[in-house]
């Protein structure tokens, strides 16, 4: 039997402690006979799935940091890669006419790229692959500028 | 070849165009799902997961959570469904996602949220309903009872009302009557 709480190894999750605000018995019963789902149920979860997409993409949309878009959505907020083109941008891009154009263009750009990124894995690897090297560049570039 | 150089071109920048058109239109629908109080809040963290190594071990993913302007976190849970209310399972959610975030990222949480229920009906009105959370030993103590259940050591209650159990897949185990009405309605 599956068991879960305190002092056990498997952490509780949220939603199954959630679920003792609902019906104790049904958690007694699944524990026992394994989780069951209505056809209603399976319905009403596969509309909520929608329901948080959705919600999760207009959360993105107006994140209030949406400069290293892509790289945040590939890498993660604050990985390497993302903090090197951050720094990159605010040490050289925004210090140009150009660089700055370049950077408002990617305002506008970056969160519709991220949102193709987000359903073509292989265009996914290699934007991964091209933007980790990039972010190596950028790095490089922001030290030799110091440095010089 | 310059047309068809032409014509990608041009297929490129109706791409971009009707992407940002999508992207202005998500950023509205974000705007208009925010409960009134986080007007002037920012959204720092979104469909992220969160682990609790505290007195009980929890493991949260919170659908939004936005930073007010006093650096304070405020918990927003969607819901969709045809009931337009918080329910104290919603309560229970979003208390076990403070106790992660602020055990993780050691983050300052509001003792207050918000529920959004999304009705299937009218996809695009969202409304909000605050609610105050749990403290950290009143989850403690939920968790510990979960456990007692679980063991057959406690009595497990009923759901609230005869409509929860329609559409239980576990109904037919169940050895709640029909007729029975919970004390704590």
């Amino acid at each position: 039997m599956r068991k879960k709480g305190l002092g056990r190894h498997a952490p509780l999750t949220a939603k199954e402690l959630a679920e003792m605000g609902f019906c104790e018995k049904r958690i007694q019963l699944a524990h026992l006979y394994g989780e069951q789902v209505a056809p209603e149920q399976q319905l009403a979860r596969e509309r909520g799935q929608a329901g948080h997409q959705r919600y999760f993409e207009e959360g993105m949309a107006s994140a209030q940091d949406r400069r290293c878009f892509v790289a945040t959505c590939l890498f993660g907020q604050s990985s390497r890669e993302a903090h090197a083109l951050r720094t990159y941008r605010d040490t050289v891009m925004l210090h140009s006419r150009w660089g700055r154009c370049a950077v408002v263009f990617y305002y506008r750009i970056g969160p519709a790229a991220c949102w193709i990124l987000d359903r073509c894995a292989p265009l996914r690897r290699l934007a991964i692959r091209t933007v980790a090297d990039l972010a190596c560049r950028c790095e490089r570039a922001v030290e030799r500028r110091r440095a010089g | 070849m310059m047309t068809l150089l032409w014509m990608l071109l041009f297929g490129f920048v109706v791409a971009i165009l009707l992407a940002w058109l999508r992207w202005l239109r998500l950023r509205a629908g974000e705007r208009a799902s925010r409960p009134h109080e986080l007007k002037a809040a920012h959204p720092v963290y979104m469909e992220r997961q969160f682990r609790s190594r505290g007195p009980i071990s929890i493991v949260a993913r919170l659908d939004r959570a936005y930073r007010l302007q006093n650096g304070r976190i405020v918990l927003v849970e969607l819901k969709t469904r045809a009931g337009d209310r918080a329910y104290p399972s919603d309560i229970i959610q979003l208390s076990a996602q403070k106790l992660a975030l602020e055990g993780e990222a050691g983050e300052e949480v509001e003792s207050y949220a918000f529920v959004t229920v999304l009705r299937p009906d009218h996809p695009r009105r969202w409304r909000s309903h605050r609610v105050t959370l749990l403290d950290s030993s009143q989850l403690q103590a939920l968790a510990r009872r979960r456990e007692a259940v679980l063991d057959g050591r406690a009595t497990p209650t009923y759901a609230a009302s005869n409509r929860a159990c329609a559409g239980c897949a576990l109904r037919p185990r169940c050895d709640r009557p029909d007729t029975w009405v919970d004390a704590r309605r």
